[in-house]
């Protein structure tokens, strides 16, 4: 999959500030040499105005500067190969490029230009979600050497960074199931699934149902038939609710930090990698999923199934980012009836909560994801770490009366040894469809 | 998942290329060497060997219009009679400060620098350079009484080595030949 940007920009020539004081000084040089009598004095000057008259010859005009960039992700593999082509401005000999990729890791390279260069690389981003991938800044000097352009932004790209997808096997079901078809057992009568009982034939049945084992035992009459009766088979209906109203990162900063500094996991890397592994889960399984994002009413896709639903699911989890200000709920967005809701949140304030207790109460089955990573807080002032307990501790008191209602609570952490797909089969162990 | 960003070396199409930090340390050495070898007193080595360090780490800063003044100050208005290879040589650092000091201005702290940009910065301080020092030879000869016999004995001995090795070839090789 490919991914073209092209940006083209006018760039803004000024003097070399080396120049003006080499001019200057051999000025000087000159003046000293014939007012104190020093002849040698005025050779330091020599080389100092030939080259100053040089840059000023060979001074640059040319303004327009072209950077295409493509990115080129491969099927399986997170990094993304980049090749970015630059067009210099005339005249230009040098190009210094600064690429700047998310969180703060950066190149420089200094290349000369024969107008047109390929610059290739690779990119591990350390963050899914929507993000900017690549920023390629530019500055050119002339040939000379006496004028360059003022260092300036250049193109950025923006790009969606698909979560990690785990491969989860034992997968927790809601107490009912729903629909007519599925890879699960239902509690109704019908076909193609575990065996019910054996009962007289009655008009519907099939007659490949007929047991003639059991007929030719039990018949009393001529014309008495016994079939076997099943279960129908039913999907599961699931429905992820995730709380994208904030992102958590790993390492938590001083309030005085200036550059806030993006290393390590943030609680949506971990909210994406669980909303995506549990969807390819259920959908690989034949179930239906549907997705909610708390940080707004627009993105809801209801539930389905199938691969074509899952390449719907996936695209809108990996968007699932924090914009604006966290609002709250007035009443709990609606969900499927009979349905497993898995509300994926770092449960830092109620809001998470509150709606997992009111869909627990109103019968289904909830299962709580806690995405929170834990928290280094390394460099922080004793009045800083006395706050972040706080928030903890009430988080903690937050689980705790949610647990207290019957939602079952699973860590999501990839920053903890403890792996999320064993923490959620022992959730589903217990669990049985009735 | 860790964030990274990785450049392939070498570069499709562009070539060789060395890291940055190795053309300051260069940049270092050159400037600081060119000042120790010139300034025979603590006081102005001193100076100049601080100057040259903060050029390069203080990229932002133009301090090498110190380092030029220092030269010229103390090697071509200070001695009264330098001997010809000083004046060559301050000469050449007093360019060789400017032209580096005009990279420092947008060379990064660190990275990758392609060697041809390096190279174009040589060729234009050789292209000044050259015509320059003969100059300087031709106004040295002129402007220090000495100069004369100081450019002179240098030639005056290469020629006597010359004849010396000739006078050897010419009675050793015939004696050798004798015997054999």
């Amino acid at each position: 999959m490919t991914n073209t940007t092209r940006f083209s920009s006018k760039v803004t020539w000024v003097a070399n500030p080396a120049i003006r004081i080499s001019a200057v000084i051999a000025v000087i040089f000159a003046g000293g040499s014939l007012a104190f009598s020093r002849p040698l004095l005025a050779l330091g000057a020599v080389p100092l105005i030939i080259a100053c008259a040089m840059a000023w010859l060979r001074r640059n005009r040319a303004t327009d500067v072209a950077i295409d960039t493509e990115l080129l992700v491969e099927s399986g593999n997170h990094d993304i190969r980049f090749a970015s082509e630059l067009t210099a401005p005339d005249g230009s000999a040098t190009a210094v490029l600064h690429l700047v990729a998310k969180s703060q890791a950066s190149a420089w390279v200094v290349i000369g230009t024969a107008r047109t260069h390929l610059l290739a690389g690779t990119l591990s981003p350390e963050h899914s979600g929507p993000q900017e991938l690549l920023r390629i800044d530019h500055q050119f000097v002339d040939e000379g050497g006496g004028a360059l352009t003022l260092p300036a932004e250049g193109p950025r790209l923006n790009r969606v960074v698909s979560p990690p997808i785990a491969r989860l096997r034992g997968l927790p079901l809601p107490p009912r199931m729903a629909g007519l078809t599925g890879g699960h057992g239902s509690v109704r009568a019908g076909e193609g699934g575990e065996f019910r009982d054996i009962g007289l034939f009655r008009p519907g049945d099939r007659l490949r149902r007929i047991d003639w084992k059991v007929t030719a035992r039990r018949a009393q009459t001529v014309g008495e038939l016994y079939v076997r009766h099943t279960f129908a088979t039913a999907d599961a209906t699931i429905q992820l609710v995730v709380d994208s109203r904030d992102s958590v990162i790993q390492l938590v900063v001083p309030r005085r930090t200036r550059h806030k500094e993006q290393r390590g996991v943030s609680s949506a890397d971990n909210a994406r990698a669980a909303a995506s592994s549990l969807a390819s889960a259920y959908i690989r399984q034949g179930d239906r999923v549907g997705f909610q994002d708390l940080a707004g009413s627009s993105r809801v896709i209801p539930a389905g199934g199938g691969t074509g639903h899952l390449n719907r699911l996936l695209p809108a989890i990996a968007r699932a980012t924090p914009i604006g200000a966290a609002w709250r709920h007035v009443r709990a967005p609606i969900v499927p009836s009979r349905s497993l809701i898995y509300v994926i949140s770092t449960f830092l304030d109620d809001e998470a909560g509150r709606l997992a207790t009111l869909w627990r109460s109103s019968g289904h089955r909830v299962i709580a994801i806690d995405t929170l990573p834990r928290q280094i807080v390394t460099g922080l002032s004793p009045e800083e770490r006395a706050a972040v307990g706080f928030l903890l501790l009430e988080r903690e008191q937050t689980l705790a009366a949610m647990t207290g209602t019957g939602v079952e609570l699973v860590g999501w952490d990839s920053s903890v040894t403890v792996s999320p797909e064993i923490a959620l089969e022992l959730v589903a162990r217990p669990s049985r469809p009735r | 998942m860790s964030g990274s960003l990785a450049l392939p070396a070498p570069y499709p199409g562009i070539g060789p290329y060395l890291p940055i930090g190795v053309v300051r340390v260069g940049i270092t050495v050159i400037l600081a060497g060119s000042s120790l070898i010139l300034l025979p007193d603590y006081l102005p080595a001193t100076l100049a060997f601080c100057t040259a360090m903060l050029m390069v780490v203080l990229r932002r800063v133009q301090l090498g219009w110190v380092l030029m003044v220092l030269l010229a100050v103390t090697v071509l208005a200070y001695e009264t009679h330098p001997a010809i290879p000083r004046v060559v040589l301050a000469v050449a650092a007093i360019h060789a400060t400017h032209e580096l000091g005009a990279m420092l201005v947008w060379l990064p702290a660190r990275g990758r620098i392609q060697l041809v940009v390096l190279a174009r910065v040589l060729r234009r301080y050789l292209l000044v350079e050259l015509p320059v020092q003969a100059i300087v030879v031709v106004t040295c000869v002129f402007a220090i009484p000495t100069a004369g016999a100081q450019l002179a004995s240098p030639l005056f001995g290469l020629a006597g080595a010359i004849a010396l090795l000739v006078l050897v070839v010419l009675i050793v090789v015939p004696r050798l030949r004798n015997r054999g």
